[in-house]
């Protein structure tokens, strides 16, 4: 931990934050108002607060707003729950079982880094153009970074927790529940906190595939009509729900694993 | 502590005999020696401390009763078995206090009954108990993060102490801590040692520390770690830390010690 942080405390920080965006709104509000940019390129925040009021009463394309936020939100979730589901138990198996790992090992390093854009074509063919198809997509993307994590939370078990364990004279199996799992879980909130931040991420790419609905897919199709209010709209919807899901990872975090970063 | 008749050597006893451990060399490198012919007889209910510098191999002696390690050549037997792995019949405490971080100190200390699966009512009882001798009474709930070193350092020996071993391996158990707290964990020990009388081997490299508890102390040279002195302590029992520093016997062991383990080439 930074040891600033206990000198500057967090209320101050959230404050500084705060008055940090406030200071951007409107420096980019008196940009606009002043005709520092040209509004068709960079609208000013005003005009995106009155295009979102509008679209939560009228919608995009005949669809209302939240709807669009909601299903971005269920592709991501319906992909998230069962590459954690999947790839927790897998992935602490791969770094249990060395024979697993190195089965498994090169597939999951050569798709991880793997853009997803790449496998769209192959996807659709395979799967068709429906939702199916976009949640794979977030699937896989999710799951390898859950799989890698979680390999190497057990591969890092500590050696002398193991030694207590062992001296106490735990079998193999009660080092698993005693020792090893309790002890990885900090690293599997992290894995699981990176994929979802990923799956976010692979959304765009997943509702480039023939999509009508979404937020990604609003922000490709509106900018198509040089609706850049609508996009920079669905931008911002796109990062405050990500930022949403993360702290509710984070606080999920502290309260399974409050000693995180203290021991 | 009873010694089971069909035990003659004593359960609480380590014998090691002409023990050497290697240590595999990094990447293509030679392997190295960290201790060699090390001999010695640890008798049940002693109090043996491992003295000398960084890197001797004191620690690795200590791995090898505990059965972490295997010896290279040679043998270390406990009770009279040879020692194979781990096992709840040595109790070890580390030197940074090792609890588990999400087991609240109750829980720390009652890991090695809930590991063995005794009863629950006769676990609580002994963990009172032993919270009672530690001073650890309205520490129960706490997390290890919530306490001092200090107080870390005494939920570590009650988790030791509670499965009631035979024998204790200690490895610099109070190393870290600040002197007036070191002093006070060391007069803990001996205090309930007297109750629970197991067998200590006890590492550090802490002078003092090895003169105000051992009944022997074993000096050992560098690396490769072999015994240079073996020294029985002349002091009798129960000590104060005060009065036994004025204690001339105390002044000249200590500087023969420093001198051994600085000085080799005086060789007193």
């Amino acid at each position: 931990m930074h040891p600033e942080k206990t000198s500057f405390g967090k209320g101050r920080a959230v404050a500084v934050s705060l008055a940090a965006v406030t200071l951007f709104v409107l420096l980019w509000s008196a940009g606009g108002r002043f005709g520092l940019f040209n509004p068709l390129l960079l609208p000013p925040p005003e005009e995106i607060w009155a295009t979102g009021r509008e679209m939560l009463t009228d919608g995009y394309r005949q669809l209302p707003l939240l709807y669009h936020v909601a299903i971005s939100l269920g592709r991501v979730i319906g992909a998230f729950i069962p590459a954690v589901l999947v790839g927790v138990p897998l992935g602490l198996a791969m770094g249990l079982f060395p024979v697993l790992r190195a089965i498994l090992d090169p597939f999951v390093q050569f798709f991880r880094p793997l853009p997803k854009l790449a496998l769209i074509p192959l996807v659709i063919l395979w799967l068709g153009i429906g939702e199916v198809s976009k949640v794979f997509l977030i699937f896989i993307s999710a799951l390898l970074t859950v799989l890698v994590g979680c390999a190497a939370a057990v591969g890092g078990a500590d050696r002398n927790r193991l030694r207590l364990g062992r001296a106490l004279g735990a079998t193999n199996r009660q080092l698993l529940r005693y020792i090893v799992f309790p002890g990885a879980l900090p690293e599997i909130f992290t894995s699981v906190r990176l994929a979802v931040g990923v799956g976010w991420t692979t959304l765009i790419a997943a509702e480039m595939v023939a999509a009508d609905t979404g937020l990604g897919w609003m922000v490709l199709n509106a900018s198509s009509y040089m609706r850049t209010d609508i996009v920079m709209l669905g931008i911002i919807l796109l990062g405050l729900t990500g930022y949403m899901l993360d702290m509710l990872i984070v606080a999920l975090q502290k309260a399974v694993v409050p000693w995180d970063g203290k021991a | 502590m009873t010694v089971p008749a069909s035990d003659p050597a004593g359960s609480g006893r380590i014998v090691f005999d002409r023990v050497a451990h290697s240590f595999p060399g990094g990447s293509g490198g030679n392997a190295t020696e960290a201790v060699t012919d090390f001999s010695l007889d640890v008798e049940q209910g002693s109090f043996v401390c491992l003295l000398g510098p960084s890197g001797c191999g004191k620690s690795t002696i200590l791995n090898l009763a505990a059965g972490f390690e295997r010896p290279t050549r040679g043998s270390v037997s406990v009770g009279g078995r040879p020692v194979t792995g781990p096992g709840p019949d040595r109790g070890m405490v580390f030197q940074d206090a090792n609890l588990l971080p999400w087991r609240n100190v109750l829980e720390n200390i009652t890991l090695g009954p809930e590991l063995a699966g005794r009863p629950r009512e006769e676990t609580l009882a002994a963990a009172r108990r032993f919270i009672t001798l530690t001073g650890l009474q309205g520490f129960e709930r706490h997390a290890p993060y919530e306490l001092s070193g200090g107080m870390r350092q005494r939920a570590a020996l009650a988790r030791a102490w509670i499965t009631e071993p035979a024998i204790l391996l200690m490895d610099e158990p109070f190393g870290a801590l600040d002197a007036q707290t070191r002093l006070s964990m060391q007069e803990l020990l001996m205090s309930v040692r007297q109750v629970t009388g197991a067998t200590v081997l006890f590492v550090t490299h802490d002078v003092d520390e090895a003169l105000f508890l051992a009944d022997e102390i074993v000096v050992m040279t560098p690396r490769p770690g072999r015994i240079r002195k073996k020294i029985v302590l002349p002091f009798t029992r129960p000590l104060v830390y005060e009065q036994l520093i004025l204690n001339a016997a105390f002044t000249e062991l200590k500087h023969d010690i420093l001198y051994t383990i600085r000085r080799p080439e005086y060789d007193i």
